[in-house]
């Protein structure tokens, strides 16, 4: 286990951005409401790809206003982050977000983050991520309603903000991996087996590897179907676990990245085919409704229910296509409206708890029977709307 | 060096399959992964169209984003492009007045649409989706 530990060691590489404005000679950083802070520390000798346990701010209270704070920490997820000589609260931030909340800090003490070492590692194991590379910080205001005020560089550059971190260098050689797992089991052996692929220029590379988020129980557990992709190579099934570890943070993710890509440097779910860092649509159903009425009989409208009882609102895809006498035509993506020459047609869908309902409808002139086929994709996902 | 994939298959398929649409999961294909995933809720003036809701996301890419709406108190949710909610009028129980008319991005913001042809402001609920970059 190593530690990182620095202090903000410029007057422009801390700040905070109120009412449209950018203020970073003021000898104080503030927090809260209608405000965000910017820390950058400068030189952070972190390997890449470091596996890090715990990475945590700490912020000194000498005078101003103090209220209580819930706050939101993003890292600026870039390689190398510059100084912060103008506002730098648009720059992209990592996906990963810790929630800080504390009360009130008293005068002359002072207050540390929640642990940031999902943002830490997020940047850390940037392609572009180099031991010495400058590392910042976005502070945003996640409910509070005041703002407090710590010491900046400029106010008192022995009390400012600390950023204190403890990682584990990780070696491609030694990282765990499929096939070095520390617990592996595996029946019958795995690698030695495996067929090569058909087609290697769509090959993936794979990383079963410890991840950087410490919040995840120590029990998780992966199963794996694995599996050649030739023939007759039967079917192996691996079984990974976390060892017994005197480190209870850890846990393993999985990551396939994309080819040409190296899996263990790279966090960039552009980069990667799948990660297991980020959620997935769940595919659970697909249905087919039709929507069928006569308009020479007078009828313009018509619709179709397909009942999921899910009990939630599921994420949902829809195509249709329209037609008059035999089924024909494209599917297209649904909502969608059509034109002929003295018509419009339209589709739609709506979603409830129980239910998905389709619609079809003309508006013009016609004395056609018309049909609307509809193919529904139904996701797990829960729209979680009311 | 060997190639090797990682393969799940749906269940009762044969993993050696050739078929993609055999497999939950497949390493030879990407994922859409969900690089994020909020609510948002917006009040619709009144009687007012081309109402545009910006929501910043600063991920410095343009990425595939979709969305789902819901009229405060409705039951029934809709998809952007639902142009034509104005026409269901009381058979979607929308009040016949909401137009969800499109979800867009940038390389920094989300853009909702919406018309409102009620006389009185409504209260929407989003749920949206960043599915990875375009």
């Amino acid at each position: 286990m190593s530690s990182f530990s620095k202090r903000i060691a410029s007057s422009t590489d801390d700040g905070y951005s109120q009412s449209g404005s950018w203020y970073n000679s003021s000898n104080y950083v503030f927090t809260g409401n209608g405000i965000v802070s910017g820390l950058r520390f400068n030189s952070v000798t972190i390997p890449n790809g470091s596996i890090i346990t715990s990475a945590t701010i700490t912020l000194y209270f000498s005078g101003g206003f103090a209220n209580n704070q819930t706050l939101k920490v993003y890292g600026i997820d870039e390689d190398d982050t510059a100084t912060f000589t103008s506002d730098p609260t648009g720059r992209t931030k990592t996906t990963a977000s810790v929630d800080w909340d504390f009360s009130a800090v008293s005068l002359n003490t002072t207050v540390t983050s929640s642990n940031l070492s999902s943002i830490v590692g997020e940047i850390t194991s940037r392609v572009g991520w180099s031991s010495g590379n400058d590392l910042g910080f976005l502070i945003e205001n996640d409910g509070s309603a005041n703002s407090h005020w710590f010491d900046s560089y400029d106010g008192n550059s022995a009390t400012c903000a600390l950023l204190t971190v403890n990682y584990t260098i990780v070696s491609p050689s030694s990282s765990p991996s499929a096939s070095q797992s520390p617990s592996s089991s595996q029946s019958p052996s795995s690698s030695d087996s495996a067929s090569p692929s058909a087609t290697p220029s769509e090959s993936a590379s794979i990383s079963l590897s410890p991840s950087v988020t410490p919040s995840a129980s120590p029990s998780a557990s992966i199963s794996l179907s694995y599996s050649s992709s030739i023939s007759p190579s039967p079917s192996t099934s691996i079984s990974l676990s976390p060892s017994p570890s005197p480190e209870p943070l850890k846990f393993y993710g999985l990551k396939i990245a994309k080819d040409g890509i190296d899996v263990l440097k790279n966090n960039n779910p552009e980069n990667l085919k799948f990660s297991s860092d980020y959620g997935t649509l769940k595919y659970f159903d697909k249905q087919t409704l039709s929507v069928s009425f006569d308009a020479n009989a007078g009828d313009i409208t018509g619709k179709n229910t397909y009942t999921h009882d899910l009990g939630y609102y599921p994420f949902v895809e829809v195509f249709t296509r329209v037609y008059i006498g035999s089924p024909s035509g494209n599917y297209e993506y649904c909502p969608f409206w059509g034109a002929g020459a003295t018509i419009f047609y339209h589709a739609n869908y709506s979603i409830t708890t129980t239910d998905i309902t389709v619609y079809g409808e003309i508006d013009g002139i016609s004395t056609s029977e018309w049909n609307f086929d509809f193919l529904i994709f139904i996701y797990k996902n829960d729209l979680k709307l009311n | 060096m060997t190639q090797q994939v990682v393969k799940v298959a749906k269940k009762g398929e044969d993993a050696h399959s050739t078929d993609p649409n055999d497999f939950v999961f497949h390493s030879e294909y990407n994922t859409f992964k969900i690089i994020k995933e909020d609510t948002k809720q917006i009040t619709l003036l009144a009687s007012t169209a081309d109402q545009s809701f910006s929501e910043s996301h600063l991920k410095g890419f343009v990425p595939l984003v979709t969305a789902f709406a819901q009229r405060n108190g409705q039951s029934q949710v809709f998809a952007p492009n639902s142009f034509d909610v104005e026409a269901w009028g009381a058979k979607l129980g929308m009040s016949g007045d909401i137009k969800f008319n499109y979800v867009s991005s940038n390389s920094s913001s989300i853009v909702f649409n919406f018309d409102n042809n009620n006389g009185s402001p409504s209260v929407v609920n989003i749920r949206y989706f960043l599915l990875e970059k375009i």
